[in-house]
């Protein structure tokens, strides 16, 4: 299987009271097509600043990122977001949708943004899929919380992306729709055949992932496989 | 390589599209609200407010020309050249020809000496001609012309020579048929002393009567009136000799009333300008707030691979959008405010207002164009430069530190501003730099005043120890909050002040009891019988001047003939005709009224020396100075008196004015006639004709008329004072919603916190209102200071009034300040206090 997303040496710091402070150190891992990673770790540990730097959210202090063959570590803001509009999907943990535009123009932005057309056949096809087709003229906050992340879900999928980052995408909702959230992330997943990089401290989602990255301290590591299939495939961590 | 699904649309149909979508919502769920109502008012304030005054002033400057009968005036001492009259006609401008003698009139064996004007057919240019049948009584204006060989005379005339009409009055060898009683005229002489008996013929009929004679005193006048007087006179005014010529318009008229316009245009000036500025920070407050709430929205577009341009766009497009509804919408609704006022003052609005130039329209525009886009740009720079980072870290914000930015952009946009609306650089520089210098000042005095309510609040109530601890962890967002509130209650307040000073102003000026006539020429035996006779009927007559005719024959001994000759020419001020070949002397105990000593000292009643205070115009052109021995021969005596003061007079006074006063023991033993100012009611009138027939020798002048020119123009301008005030009103009231808008995302914030850990209701309601009181009362306190300081360089640099301490504005300010501003914020809170700790708690999310 081939990879979408190379990590190399990578670090990051920032300045915190007049001192450097490192956020993430040296960290190197690849993942491949289709493959489920999950990111595991205690808050503060750094794996949202390793997930918007994998993201081409934020540039590394050093060291290489390769997505989708591109060296995000060499491109501007500009050519990033490009980058992102061709080939990645989001989930966040605050739903961030846009409220001013209705559950389906959510969805259809992506597809907007990308000059797609069917933008709105298309977006509609996805609120299906999650369960919402009579909600898509609410607005956000005529939505419940569980409601409004499965309009992200479907938003994250709109585009098709090759690689859908998701940061604690059940943190905000009730174990019953965090389920729900989960289950369906999983299942468009699947369905889509897509990257799957997701940010959480919660170990139960984190199992349904095919690999578990742990950061401890801005210090990656790789959890012991849980699924069989995950020592088949050839997902690699190089511990530094 | 793109996807085969990618479509040739462009890009910017797309985004336009997602921006009209956008707007749409925005527009809908109110979030734009508070923009777009402060662009309206801005446009429409500055649409209405420019247009009601270009027109009304319009109007006003005809009114103001009927005191001229013309918009300019050329009084020569020597015949107008005909080529004068071409060129001026050649410029567009409507011309007239007078010539003004005094001449004596007979007719049935008496004769009177008269001011005669000899007109042609286009004269009044400005203002009517009113004729009556009876004498003494109010007339009705005429579209008529003295024809030749036809006389006008007015009541005095018809009153001494006793004629009827048709009967045949002398003017120097012609005789001429009385068809008219002449009511008034426009252009009315003002002054007491020379305003004798009015009498118009024809200028044809001139060279009949034969009375120009080499050294008789004539005076030649060219009437102008049209819409470009500039040009010809441009053209005229190098070629004028200041010993023959003198040029009038109704600019350099000092009448009471061009004053009062002045004022009111300075006024307008000055609160219109106040309101756009006013109007203006509620947008950049709205335009700040509008960015900061998209903050999310470009990291998302961000996030999901918007470009740099499709977001530029989107949210330019967006502005723009809004801008150009917002001026649509403003330029309409001025329109029809204009409309609406200029309506509801119908009846004391000259007829026929004129239609206002292309000015209004641009300014308007340009307001609205210049505030959106000049307020907008610092926080739309700020809102493209948000990172996509955003999605993750909530906190992130733009650029930082570069707030400079802001204020300079801000300062350039008020500064473009005020410097088109006044066209005034140097106004605008100062206004701008002396804004910048009260905001540091408020700015410092701000914090200390937040920091300081911190400290005595420390061990208060609860409810009170929540409002100033809110107060206090916003002090940076609240010292800027407090410097708008400041500024908003401060320019109400100034406007509010100066309307009601200039009102007050005025009226005193001419209270309703202001005498509307003059008796002059009572004989010394006469005086007490004339007072007793008109008290008798009701007439009031309180004050009388002796006046005794003299001259100024010398000056520390040199004898000063040649100035005397001099005094023929008018004073350059336009003070009246006083000093003649003759001066009217007068003396008195005590300073009159309206007269102000420059220098040198008012003597003692009983003062025995021989003193006189002389008009400090008239001391100034005759190069006369303090203590310089005046002599004078009045009725064959000769004697001096040293100059002991120098006055300033207010010629336009309705009160007998004079160039030389004397102390009382000067003028004892010398034969002296009598002037008497007194009111006379409308009903009165009638009467007026039985008493002087008592009195032949007494020459009653009317100046009722031009008392109720006065009251009206005042009253068209104290209404268009009061419409202003109402518009400064709702732009403060608009900045304060703003500003108080601005800081709700974070109070939600704090609401939910403390909401969440029990707070009750009714804590959290308390204490945003007792914030608010508290923020609105230190607001009040600063603005009164500002306010006095603003008023007195106001009052005293720019329109020249006495300054005035407003002790009672001081209370205004604090309680309008914590009214206005804790009912405003109350109730914008309102609903974040009421709504569910669930329901906020999902709106942050």
């Amino acid at each position: 299987m081939s990879t979408l997303l190379q990590v190399k040496e990578v670090t990051k710091t920032v300045r915190s009271n007049g001192e450097d402070l490192k956020i993430l150190k040296e960290c190197n891992f690849a993942i491949s097509k289709s493959e489920s990673v999950a990111i595991i770790g205690r808050s503060g540990s750094g794996k949202s600043t390793l997930l918007s730097l994998l993201a081409g959210l934020d540039t590394a202090t050093s060291g290489e990122i390769w997505l989708a063959g591109q060296p995000l570590h060499q491109l501007n803001e500009e050519k990033r977001a490009f980058l992102r509009k061709k080939h990645v999907g989001f989930v966040f943990q605050s739903f961030m949708l846009v409220q001013s535009l209705t559950a389906l123009e959510n969805v259809m932005l992506p597809l907007e943004l990308s000059l797609r057309k069917n933008a709105k056949q298309q977006a509609l096809e996805l609120l299906e899929k999650v369960g919402l087709s009579d909600r898509g003229h609410h607005f956000p906050n005529q939505l419940s919380g569980g409601e409004q992340q499965r309009v992200a879900v479907a938003r994250a999928f709109a585009s098709k992306p090759d690689i859908l980052f998701a940061d604690e995408p059940t943190g905000n909702l009730d174990a019953e729709n965090g389920q729900k959230v989960e289950a369906l992330l999983f299942e468009l997943n699947a369905q889509a055949g897509t990257t799957l990089v997701l940010v959480t401290h919660d170990r139960n989602l984190a199992k349904r992932c095919q690999r578990q990255l742990v950061m401890h301290a801005g210090e990656l590591s790789e959890e012991t496989a849980i699924r069989e299939e995950s020592t088949q495939n050839n997902g690699r961590v190089h511990v530094a | 390589m793109l996807p085969e699904n990618y479509v040739t649309d462009k890009q910017w149909i797309v985004s336009l599209r997602l921006a009209a979508r956008l707007l749409k919502q925005e527009l809908k769920r109110g979030e734009l609200s508070i923009m777009l109502a402060a662009l309206v008012l801005a446009v429409s304030s500055v649409f209405s407010l420019s247009m009601f005054s270009e027109r009304l002033q319009a109007a006003l400057q005809n009114q103001s020309a009927e005191f001229l009968a013309a918009d300019s005036v050329l009084t020569s001492s020597r015949e107008v050249p005909e080529s004068w009259f071409i060129q001026a006609q050649s410029n567009g401008l409507k011309t007239s020809a007078q010539i003004r003698f005094s001449s004596m009139l007979f007719a049935n064996n008496q004769m009177h000496l008269t001011s005669v004007r000899a007109v042609d057919q286009f004269y009044p240019l400005r203002g009517q001609i009113e004729l009556t049948d009876t004498a003494w009584t109010g007339g009705q204006p005429t579209a008529l012309s003295v024809k030749p060989g036809e006389i006008w005379l007015d009541s005095k005339l018809v009153s001494q020579l006793g004629v009827d009409f048709g009967d045949m009055v002398e003017v120097g060898l012609k005789q001429l048929k009385f068809t008219q009683l002449i009511a008034s005229v426009p252009d009315a002489d003002l002054n007491v002393f020379n305003a004798g008996a009015l009498a118009l013929m024809h200028i044809q009929d001139v060279a009949a009567t034969q009375v120009i004679q080499p050294g008789s005193r004539i005076a030649y006048l060219l009437s102008v009136a049209g819409q470009e007087i500039e040009p010809f006179e441009s053209w005229l005014l190098p070629q004028l000799n200041k010993d023959v010529h003198r040029w009038r318009t109704i600019n350099d008229d000092e009448s009471r009333v061009m004053k009062a316009v002045k004022r009111a245009e300075q006024y307008f000036l000055l609160a219109s300008l106040l309101g756009v500025v006013l109007a203006a920070t509620a947008i950049a407050v709205a335009a700040a707030r509008y960015c900061e709430r998209h903050f999310d929205l470009v990291a998302i577009f961000k996030t999901l691979g918007g470009s740099s341009q499709q977001i530029h766009f989107i949210f330019s497009i967006q502005l723009i959008l809004l801008a150009g509804f917002g001026i649509v919408v403003g330029l309409v609704l001025g329109y029809c405010a204009q409309l609406g006022i200029l309506a509801a003052l119908k009846e004391h609005l000259p007829n026929n207002v004129p239609q206002a130039g292309l000015r209004p329209w641009w300014l308007a525009v340009f307001t609205g164009v210049v505030s959106l886009a000049l307020f907008s740009v610092y926080p739309l720079l700020k809102l493209f430069s948000i990172p996509p980072l955003r999605v993750l870290r909530r906190q992130m914000e733009g650029f930082s530190q570069k707030d400079w930015i802001n204020w300079l952009i801000s300062a350039i946009a008020v500064f473009c501003l005020m410097w088109v609306y006044s066209e005034n650089f140097q106004l605008s520089l100062a206004l701008l730099l002396s804004a910048g210098g009260i905001t540091l000042f408020l700015l410092l005095i701000a914090r200390s005043a937040i920091w300081g309510s911190r400290q005595a609040g420390a061990n208060a109530g609860s409810a009170f120890k929540l409002a100033l601890a809110g107060l206090y962890r916003r002090a940076q967002a609240n010292s800027v909050q407090l410097i708008s509130f400041t500024v908003a209650i401060q320019l109400l307040l100034v406007v509010l002040v100066l309307r009601n000073d200039l009102l007050a102003e005025w009226q005193n000026q001419l209270p309703e009891d202001t005498p509307n006539y003059f008796a002059v020429n009572i004989n010394q035996q006469d005086l007490d019988k004339f007072k007793n006779a008109f008290n008798e009927k009701g007439i009031l007559i309180e004050k009388t001047y002796p006046v005794t005719r003299g001259r100024l024959i010398a000056v520390n001994d040199v004898m000063v003939r040649d100035r005397v000759s001099k005094e023929d020419e008018k004073p350059a001020d336009d003070a009246p005709r006083a000093i003649g070949r003759e001066l009217n002397l007068t003396a008195g105990a005590e300073l009159p009224e309206e007269n102000e000593i420059e220098q040198g000292n008012w003597w003692q009643p009983d003062a025995k020396d021989y003193q006189v205070s002389i008009e400090s115009g008239l001391a100034e052109r005759m190069n006369l100075q303090l203590h310089d021995v005046l002599r004078f021969n009045a009725g064959g005596i000769d004697f001096t008196a040293t100059i002991t003061s120098i006055r300033k007079v207010k010629w336009e006074s309705m009160k007998p004015n004079f160039f030389m006063i004397f102390n009382p023991v000067v003028l004892e033993n010398h034969a002296a006639t009598h002037i008497a100012s007194f009111y006379v009611e409308n009903t009165a009138k009638p009467e007026l004709a039985k008493l002087l027939a008592q009195f032949p020798s007494v020459t009653l002048i009317d100046v009722d008329a031009i008392i109720n020119q006065i009251r009206e123009i005042i009253n068209q301008v104290s209404l268009a004072v009061e419409f202003i005030l109402i518009l400064v009103v709702a732009a403060g009231v608009l900045v304060l919603i703003a500003q108080v808008q601005a800081s709700m995302a974070e109070r939600k914030q704090e609401l939910v916190i403390l909401r969440t850990l029990g707070s009750p209701s009714s804590l959290l309601r308390n204490s945003v209102t007792l914030e608010f009181v508290i923020l609105g009362a230190i607001a009040g306190i600063l603005a009164a200071i500002a306010n006095e300081i603003a008023l007195y360089v106001l009052q005293t640099e720019v329109f020249k009034m006495d300054a005035s301490f407003h002790p009672e504005y001081w209370l205004v300010g604090i309680f309008t300040g914590a009214c206005v501003v804790g009912t405003l914020g109350t109730i914008s809170c309102w609903h974040l206090t009421r709504i569910n700790t669930q329901r906020l708690l999902r709106s942050l999310a």
